[in-house]
Protein backbone atom coordinates (compact mmCIF):
# COMPACT_ATOMS: atom_id res chain seq x y z
CA UNK A 1 0.00 0.00 0.00
CA UNK A 2 1.45 3.31 -0.60
CA UNK A 3 2.42 5.58 2.24
CA UNK A 4 0.19 8.45 2.97
CA UNK A 5 2.70 10.11 4.94
CA UNK A 6 4.14 13.36 3.61
CA UNK A 7 8.00 13.42 2.03
CA UNK A 8 10.17 16.17 0.51
CA UNK A 9 8.46 15.90 -2.63
CA UNK A 10 5.32 16.43 -1.75
CA UNK A 11 6.39 19.74 0.45
CA UNK A 12 7.52 21.00 -3.15
CA UNK A 13 4.88 19.98 -4.61
CA UNK A 14 2.57 21.68 -2.57
CA UNK A 15 4.74 25.08 -3.20
CA UNK A 16 4.48 24.14 -6.67
CA UNK A 17 0.27 24.15 -6.13
CA UNK A 18 0.73 27.40 -4.09
CA UNK A 19 3.08 29.40 -6.31
CA UNK A 20 0.52 28.57 -9.22
CA UNK A 21 -2.23 29.27 -7.90
CA UNK A 22 -1.18 32.41 -7.04
CA UNK A 23 0.27 32.97 -10.21
CA UNK A 24 -3.20 32.24 -12.06
CA UNK A 25 -4.77 35.04 -9.63
CA UNK A 26 -2.43 37.42 -10.45
CA UNK A 27 -3.19 36.72 -13.76
CA UNK A 28 -7.17 36.98 -13.10
CA UNK A 29 -7.16 39.72 -11.23
CA UNK A 30 -7.58 42.42 -13.94
CA UNK A 31 -10.52 40.43 -14.53
CA UNK A 32 -11.44 39.94 -10.82
CA UNK A 33 -11.21 43.73 -10.32
CA UNK A 34 -13.44 45.07 -13.22
CA UNK A 35 -15.76 42.59 -11.71
CA UNK A 36 -15.53 43.97 -8.21
CA UNK A 37 -16.02 47.54 -9.14
CA UNK A 38 -19.26 45.91 -9.96
CA UNK A 39 -20.00 44.84 -6.53
CA UNK A 40 -19.29 41.88 -4.68
CA UNK A 41 -22.25 40.35 -6.49
CA UNK A 42 -20.01 40.05 -9.51
CA UNK A 43 -17.73 38.19 -7.61
CA UNK A 44 -18.51 34.89 -7.51
CA UNK A 45 -18.44 34.44 -11.24
CA UNK A 46 -14.78 34.51 -10.68
CA UNK A 47 -14.42 32.84 -8.01
CA UNK A 48 -13.53 29.20 -8.19
CA UNK A 49 -10.10 30.57 -10.19
CA UNK A 50 -9.52 30.70 -6.16
CA UNK A 51 -9.92 27.02 -5.43
CA UNK A 52 -7.69 26.28 -7.47
CA UNK A 53 -5.01 26.18 -5.67
CA UNK A 54 -6.43 23.17 -3.95
CA UNK A 55 -7.76 20.78 -6.93
CA UNK A 56 -3.92 20.90 -8.47
CA UNK A 57 -2.46 19.96 -5.13
CA UNK A 58 -4.77 17.32 -4.87
CA UNK A 59 -4.22 16.08 -8.50
CA UNK A 60 -0.28 16.64 -8.42
CA UNK A 61 0.45 14.56 -4.89
CA UNK A 62 -2.42 12.56 -4.67
CA UNK A 63 -2.53 12.18 -0.69
CA UNK A 64 -5.37 12.66 2.09
CA UNK A 65 -5.03 15.99 2.86
CA UNK A 66 -3.43 17.95 -0.09
CA UNK A 67 -6.47 19.38 -1.81
CA UNK A 68 -6.98 21.28 2.02
CA UNK A 69 -3.06 22.36 2.38
CA UNK A 70 -2.90 23.20 -0.95
CA UNK A 71 -5.57 25.52 -0.82
CA UNK A 72 -4.44 27.10 2.61
CA UNK A 73 -1.03 27.32 1.71
CA UNK A 74 -2.31 29.78 -1.70
CA UNK A 75 -4.41 31.26 0.97
CA UNK A 76 -1.57 32.35 2.88
CA UNK A 77 0.41 33.51 0.18
CA UNK A 78 -2.34 36.02 -0.76
CA UNK A 79 -2.32 37.43 2.78
CA UNK A 80 1.40 37.88 2.94
CA UNK A 81 1.54 39.24 -0.23
CA UNK A 82 -1.31 41.94 -0.03
CA UNK A 83 -4.76 41.66 -1.32
CA UNK A 84 -7.89 43.26 -0.60
CA UNK A 85 -9.21 40.91 1.96
CA UNK A 86 -6.25 40.78 4.01
CA UNK A 87 -5.74 38.44 6.88
CA UNK A 88 -9.46 36.98 6.44
CA UNK A 89 -7.92 35.49 3.08
CA UNK A 90 -6.81 32.69 5.39
CA UNK A 91 -10.26 31.54 6.30
CA UNK A 92 -11.67 31.39 2.96
CA UNK A 93 -8.38 29.20 2.13
CA UNK A 94 -9.13 26.93 5.33
CA UNK A 95 -13.09 27.05 4.30
CA UNK A 96 -12.67 26.11 0.54
CA UNK A 97 -9.89 23.92 1.42
CA UNK A 98 -11.89 21.72 3.86
CA UNK A 99 -14.60 21.42 1.33
CA UNK A 100 -12.56 20.90 -1.61
CA UNK A 101 -11.20 17.94 0.40
CA UNK A 102 -14.62 16.70 1.63
CA UNK A 103 -15.07 15.80 -2.30
CA UNK A 104 -11.89 13.62 -2.39
CA UNK A 105 -12.96 11.97 0.90
CA UNK A 106 -16.48 11.30 -0.83
CA UNK A 107 -14.92 9.86 -3.63
CA UNK A 108 -12.80 7.68 -1.23
CA UNK A 109 -9.00 9.13 -2.17
CA UNK A 110 -9.84 7.10 -5.14
CA UNK A 111 -10.13 9.57 -7.74
CA UNK A 112 -7.84 12.32 -8.33
CA UNK A 113 -8.97 13.60 -12.14
CA UNK A 114 -11.39 15.73 -13.90
CA UNK A 115 -14.42 14.55 -12.11
CA UNK A 116 -13.12 14.35 -8.58
CA UNK A 117 -11.68 18.41 -9.59
CA UNK A 118 -15.48 19.16 -10.86
CA UNK A 119 -17.00 17.92 -7.61
CA UNK A 120 -14.24 18.75 -5.06
CA UNK A 121 -14.38 22.69 -6.97
CA UNK A 122 -18.31 22.89 -6.39
CA UNK A 123 -17.91 22.00 -2.95
CA UNK A 124 -15.51 24.45 -2.52
CA UNK A 125 -18.26 27.15 -3.20
CA UNK A 126 -19.55 26.17 0.08
CA UNK A 127 -16.41 26.83 1.89
CA UNK A 128 -16.23 30.20 0.01
CA UNK A 129 -20.07 31.06 0.94
CA UNK A 130 -19.89 30.35 4.44
CA UNK A 131 -17.02 32.59 4.69
CA UNK A 132 -18.70 35.64 2.77
CA UNK A 133 -21.84 35.13 5.00
CA UNK A 134 -19.56 36.17 7.73
CA UNK A 135 -17.57 39.39 5.78
CA UNK A 136 -20.14 40.27 3.52
CA UNK A 137 -23.38 39.50 6.00
CA UNK A 138 -24.74 42.78 5.06
CA UNK A 139 -25.59 41.19 1.86
CA UNK A 140 -27.49 38.64 3.67
CA UNK A 141 -29.32 40.44 6.72
CA UNK A 142 -33.20 40.47 6.69
CA UNK A 143 -34.73 43.54 5.29
CA UNK A 144 -35.99 45.50 8.17
CA UNK A 145 -38.62 48.03 5.86
CA UNK A 146 -39.28 45.68 3.16
CA UNK A 147 -42.12 47.90 2.13
CA UNK A 148 -43.42 45.16 -0.88
CA UNK A 149 -41.27 47.05 -3.31
CA UNK A 150 -38.55 44.14 -2.73
CA UNK A 151 -38.71 41.52 -5.09
CA UNK A 152 -36.03 39.98 -6.30
CA UNK A 153 -34.05 41.52 -3.58
CA UNK A 154 -34.34 39.84 -0.85
CA UNK A 155 -31.57 38.04 1.10
CA UNK A 156 -32.68 34.65 0.51
CA UNK A 157 -32.10 35.09 -3.41
CA UNK A 158 -29.12 36.27 -2.69
CA UNK A 159 -28.01 33.56 -0.84
CA UNK A 160 -29.05 30.93 -3.29
CA UNK A 161 -27.62 33.36 -6.36
CA UNK A 162 -24.47 33.20 -4.43
CA UNK A 163 -24.35 30.06 -4.27
CA UNK A 164 -24.84 28.65 -7.40
CA UNK A 165 -22.48 30.91 -9.06
CA UNK A 166 -20.13 29.89 -6.48
CA UNK A 167 -20.55 26.13 -7.20
CA UNK A 168 -21.20 26.70 -10.86
CA UNK A 169 -17.40 28.84 -11.26
CA UNK A 170 -15.90 26.19 -8.71
CA UNK A 171 -16.90 23.11 -10.89
CA UNK A 172 -16.22 24.94 -14.05
CA UNK A 173 -12.74 25.66 -12.85
CA UNK A 174 -12.31 22.74 -10.83
CA UNK A 175 -12.26 20.43 -14.02
CA UNK A 176 -9.99 23.19 -15.96
CA UNK A 177 -7.33 22.88 -13.43
CA UNK A 178 -7.46 19.12 -12.79
CA UNK A 179 -7.47 18.45 -17.08
CA UNK A 180 -4.38 20.65 -16.73
CA UNK A 181 -2.40 18.92 -14.64
CA UNK A 182 -3.05 16.17 -16.28
CA UNK A 183 -1.86 16.99 -19.91
CA UNK A 184 1.09 18.63 -17.71
CA UNK A 185 2.26 14.98 -16.52
CA UNK A 186 1.42 13.28 -19.84
CA UNK B 1 15.12 23.35 20.24
CA UNK B 2 14.10 26.47 22.10
CA UNK B 3 16.56 29.63 21.61
CA UNK B 4 17.00 33.27 23.09
CA UNK B 5 17.00 36.05 20.50
CA UNK B 6 15.11 37.66 17.94
CA UNK B 7 15.32 37.13 14.11
CA UNK B 8 18.13 38.95 12.16
CA UNK B 9 17.33 40.82 9.09
CA UNK B 10 13.55 42.05 10.21
CA UNK B 11 13.56 45.55 9.60
CA UNK B 12 10.79 47.92 10.50
CA UNK B 13 9.48 49.68 13.84
CA UNK B 14 7.52 46.40 15.06
CA UNK B 15 8.37 43.24 15.58
CA UNK B 16 7.12 40.40 13.21
CA UNK B 17 4.59 38.65 15.60
CA UNK B 18 3.33 41.70 17.23
CA UNK B 19 2.50 42.74 13.71
CA UNK B 20 1.02 39.52 12.51
CA UNK B 21 -0.86 39.02 15.91
CA UNK B 22 -2.26 42.75 16.17
CA UNK B 23 -3.84 42.15 12.14
CA UNK B 24 -5.10 39.02 12.89
CA UNK B 25 -7.25 40.47 16.10
CA UNK B 26 -7.97 43.55 14.32
CA UNK B 27 -9.50 41.37 11.28
CA UNK B 28 -11.11 38.90 13.84
CA UNK B 29 -12.79 42.30 14.94
CA UNK B 30 -13.86 43.80 12.03
CA UNK B 31 -15.24 40.80 11.42
CA UNK B 32 -17.27 40.64 14.60
CA UNK B 33 -18.87 43.52 14.65
CA UNK B 34 -21.64 45.03 12.08
CA UNK B 35 -22.16 48.47 13.77
CA UNK B 36 -21.29 51.02 11.68
CA UNK B 37 -19.88 53.28 14.82
CA UNK B 38 -17.43 50.55 16.17
CA UNK B 39 -16.46 49.89 12.42
CA UNK B 40 -15.52 53.42 12.06
CA UNK B 41 -12.96 53.52 14.93
CA UNK B 42 -11.15 50.39 13.90
CA UNK B 43 -11.48 51.68 10.33
CA UNK B 44 -9.41 54.91 11.57
CA UNK B 45 -7.09 53.34 13.72
CA UNK B 46 -6.28 50.89 11.98
CA UNK B 47 -7.88 50.69 8.29
CA UNK B 48 -6.46 54.05 7.49
CA UNK B 49 -2.73 54.17 8.78
CA UNK B 50 -2.55 50.71 6.63
CA UNK B 51 -3.90 51.91 3.43
CA UNK B 52 -1.48 55.12 3.81
CA UNK B 53 1.41 52.83 4.51
CA UNK B 54 0.60 50.40 1.84
CA UNK B 55 -0.01 53.11 -1.01
CA UNK B 56 4.18 53.26 -0.83
CA UNK B 57 4.51 49.91 -2.22
CA UNK B 58 1.15 48.74 -3.63
CA UNK B 59 -0.25 51.64 -5.21
CA UNK B 60 -2.76 49.97 -7.46
CA UNK B 61 -3.96 47.58 -4.87
CA UNK B 62 -5.29 50.51 -3.02
CA UNK B 63 -6.87 52.13 -6.13
CA UNK B 64 -8.51 49.20 -6.85
CA UNK B 65 -9.79 48.64 -3.28
CA UNK B 66 -11.61 52.41 -3.40
CA UNK B 67 -12.80 51.13 -6.68
CA UNK B 68 -14.48 47.72 -4.78
CA UNK B 69 -16.06 50.52 -1.81
CA UNK B 70 -17.87 52.52 -4.87
CA UNK B 71 -19.24 48.70 -6.38
CA UNK B 72 -20.50 47.69 -3.03
CA UNK B 73 -22.78 50.90 -2.89
CA UNK B 74 -23.54 50.32 -6.25
CA UNK B 75 -24.79 47.02 -5.59
CA UNK B 76 -26.38 48.06 -2.25
CA UNK B 77 -28.42 50.72 -4.21
CA UNK B 78 -29.40 47.99 -6.67
CA UNK B 79 -30.67 45.58 -3.70
CA UNK B 80 -31.17 47.35 -0.80
CA UNK B 81 -32.60 50.72 -1.58
CA UNK B 82 -35.73 51.36 1.00
CA UNK B 83 -36.46 53.17 3.85
CA UNK B 84 -36.39 57.03 4.54
CA UNK B 85 -34.60 59.34 1.95
CA UNK B 86 -30.53 59.96 2.92
CA UNK B 87 -29.13 61.60 0.34
CA UNK B 88 -30.04 62.55 -3.21
CA UNK B 89 -26.91 62.70 -5.76
CA UNK B 90 -28.39 64.09 -9.04
CA UNK B 91 -31.24 61.18 -10.22
CA UNK B 92 -29.92 59.06 -7.78
CA UNK B 93 -32.07 58.91 -4.36
CA UNK B 94 -29.90 56.76 -1.41
CA UNK B 95 -32.32 55.11 1.11
CA UNK B 96 -31.37 54.49 4.96
CA UNK B 97 -30.69 50.53 4.40
CA UNK B 98 -28.76 50.92 1.22
CA UNK B 99 -26.92 53.38 3.58
CA UNK B 100 -26.06 51.86 6.15
CA UNK B 101 -24.81 48.44 4.57
CA UNK B 102 -22.59 50.49 2.41
CA UNK B 103 -20.99 52.45 5.04
CA UNK B 104 -20.91 48.67 7.37
CA UNK B 105 -19.23 46.77 4.54
CA UNK B 106 -16.94 49.82 3.39
CA UNK B 107 -15.76 50.23 7.18
CA UNK B 108 -15.05 46.01 7.33
CA UNK B 109 -13.55 46.47 4.09
CA UNK B 110 -11.18 49.56 4.99
CA UNK B 111 -10.68 47.96 8.48
CA UNK B 112 -9.13 44.37 7.00
CA UNK B 113 -7.54 45.62 3.87
CA UNK B 114 -5.79 48.49 6.25
CA UNK B 115 -4.72 45.42 8.36
CA UNK B 116 -3.76 43.09 5.92
CA UNK B 117 -1.65 46.26 4.32
CA UNK B 118 0.20 47.09 7.81
CA UNK B 119 1.87 43.25 7.53
CA UNK B 120 2.46 43.69 4.13
CA UNK B 121 4.13 46.61 4.79
CA UNK B 122 6.27 46.28 7.94
CA UNK B 123 7.28 42.48 6.70
CA UNK B 124 9.05 40.85 4.00
CA UNK B 125 7.90 37.77 2.88
CA UNK B 126 11.00 35.78 3.37
CA UNK B 127 11.16 37.38 7.05
CA UNK B 128 7.26 36.71 7.51
CA UNK B 129 8.10 32.77 6.43
CA UNK B 130 11.05 32.95 8.97
CA UNK B 131 8.78 34.14 12.17
CA UNK B 132 6.06 31.70 11.17
CA UNK B 133 8.32 29.05 11.40
CA UNK B 134 10.62 29.89 14.43
CA UNK B 135 8.34 32.07 16.07
CA UNK B 136 5.21 31.13 15.87
CA UNK B 137 5.25 27.46 15.36
CA UNK B 138 4.00 26.54 11.75
CA UNK B 139 4.88 23.12 10.75
CA UNK B 140 8.01 22.52 9.18
CA UNK B 141 6.79 20.84 6.27
CA UNK B 142 4.10 23.92 5.24
CA UNK B 143 7.03 26.27 5.82
CA UNK B 144 9.70 24.69 3.57
CA UNK B 145 6.45 24.87 1.09
CA UNK B 146 5.81 28.61 1.76
CA UNK B 147 9.42 29.17 1.82
CA UNK B 148 9.80 27.01 -1.53
CA UNK B 149 6.66 29.04 -3.25
CA UNK B 150 7.91 32.38 -2.24
CA UNK B 151 11.52 31.56 -3.62
CA UNK B 152 9.37 30.25 -6.94
CA UNK B 153 7.11 33.31 -7.34
CA UNK B 154 9.83 35.31 -9.42
CA UNK B 155 10.47 32.66 -12.02
CA UNK B 156 7.25 31.23 -12.12
CA UNK B 157 5.94 34.82 -12.79
CA UNK B 158 8.81 35.40 -15.29
CA UNK B 159 7.45 32.04 -16.98
CA UNK B 160 4.00 33.50 -17.40
CA UNK B 161 5.17 36.46 -18.87
CA UNK B 162 7.24 34.40 -21.78
CA UNK B 163 3.56 32.28 -22.71
CA UNK B 164 1.83 35.44 -22.53
CA UNK B 165 4.39 36.74 -24.78
CA UNK B 166 3.70 33.65 -27.53
CA UNK B 167 0.45 33.74 -27.21
CA UNK B 168 0.10 37.37 -28.53
CA UNK B 169 2.57 36.51 -31.21
CA UNK B 170 0.61 33.50 -32.11
CA UNK B 171 -2.42 36.03 -32.17
CA UNK B 172 -4.40 35.02 -29.10
CA UNK B 173 -5.93 36.97 -25.98
CA UNK B 174 -2.95 38.22 -23.72
CA UNK B 175 -5.05 38.22 -20.83
CA UNK B 176 -6.85 35.23 -20.19
CA UNK B 177 -10.84 35.62 -19.75
CA UNK B 178 -11.84 31.54 -21.34
CA UNK B 179 -11.63 28.49 -18.95
CA UNK B 180 -9.62 27.45 -22.43
CA UNK B 181 -7.51 30.51 -22.21
CA UNK B 182 -6.84 29.29 -18.58
CA UNK B 183 -5.83 25.47 -19.44
CA UNK B 184 -3.37 26.60 -22.10
CA UNK B 185 -1.88 29.08 -19.47
CA UNK B 186 -1.63 25.96 -16.80
CA UNK B 187 -0.01 23.46 -18.60
CA UNK B 188 3.07 24.87 -19.76
CA UNK B 189 3.62 26.54 -16.20
CA UNK B 190 2.86 23.43 -14.79
CA UNK B 191 4.98 21.19 -16.53
CA UNK B 192 8.33 23.25 -16.00
CA UNK B 193 6.97 24.10 -12.28
CA UNK B 194 6.63 19.97 -11.65
CA UNK B 195 10.04 19.33 -12.86
CA UNK B 196 11.36 21.66 -10.50
CA UNK B 197 9.65 20.91 -7.63
CA UNK B 198 10.46 16.95 -7.92
CA UNK B 199 14.12 17.91 -7.88
CA UNK B 200 13.75 20.09 -5.47
CA UNK B 201 11.98 18.06 -3.34
CA UNK B 202 13.98 14.90 -3.89
CA UNK B 203 17.16 17.39 -3.06
CA UNK B 204 15.42 18.64 0.05
CA UNK B 205 14.99 14.88 1.35
CA UNK B 206 18.28 13.89 0.32
CA UNK B 207 19.59 16.94 2.58
CA UNK B 208 17.63 15.41 5.59
CA UNK B 209 14.67 17.96 5.11
CA UNK B 210 12.85 15.21 7.23
CA UNK B 211 15.07 14.82 10.35
CA UNK B 212 15.80 18.56 10.69
CA UNK B 213 15.66 19.35 14.28
CA UNK B 214 13.17 22.13 14.51
CA UNK B 215 15.00 25.93 15.12
CA UNK B 216 12.45 27.44 17.98
CA UNK B 217 13.31 31.16 18.71
CA UNK B 218 11.61 32.97 21.39
CA UNK B 219 9.50 36.18 20.03
CA UNK B 220 11.67 39.40 20.95
CA UNK B 221 9.14 42.41 20.98
CA UNK B 222 10.16 45.90 20.58
CA UNK B 223 9.31 49.23 22.73
CA UNK B 224 7.05 50.40 19.23
CA UNK B 225 4.60 47.01 19.99
CA UNK B 226 3.21 49.18 23.16
CA UNK B 227 1.49 51.17 20.26
CA UNK B 228 -0.08 48.31 18.89
CA UNK B 229 -0.23 46.74 22.00
CA UNK B 230 -2.62 50.44 22.89
CA UNK B 231 -4.25 50.37 19.46
CA UNK B 232 -5.32 47.14 19.92
CA UNK B 233 -6.95 47.26 23.46
CA UNK B 234 -9.05 50.67 22.35
CA UNK B 235 -10.67 48.78 19.37
CA UNK B 236 -11.39 45.94 21.37
CA UNK B 237 -13.11 47.92 24.01
CA UNK B 238 -14.52 50.00 21.54
CA UNK B 239 -15.74 46.71 19.63
CA UNK B 240 -16.85 45.61 23.33
CA UNK B 241 -19.05 48.46 23.87
CA UNK B 242 -17.29 49.42 27.05
CA UNK B 243 -17.13 52.11 25.68
CA UNK B 244 -19.78 54.79 24.77
CA UNK B 245 -18.91 54.88 20.90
Amino acid sequence: MESRSYTGVDFALLGVAGVIAAIIFTAAWQVWYALSALGPLARPFSVGLWFTGSIIAAALIKKPGAAFLGETLGALIEAILPTPGGLWNLVYGILQGAFAELGYRILGYREWGVKAGILAGALAGIGELLASLIYYREFFEAVKEVGGEVGLTTPVLVLVYWLVANMFSGALYGGVAAAAVRAARE
Amino acid sequence: MMQSGGLRGRGGSFSIPAVFVYAIWITVLGVATGDPGKLAVTALLTGLPGLLLGYRRFKLLVILIVFSLVGTFINMLLLYNTGDVVASIGPIVVREEAWRRTLSLDLRIVTLAGAGLLVSANISPRDAVRSLESELGLPRGLAFSLAFALRMLPLVYKDLQEVLGVRRMRGYRRIPLTPGDYRSLLMPLLSISIERGLWVGIAAELRGLSIRPRRRVRPRFKPMDLLLIALGVVQSLVVASLVGV
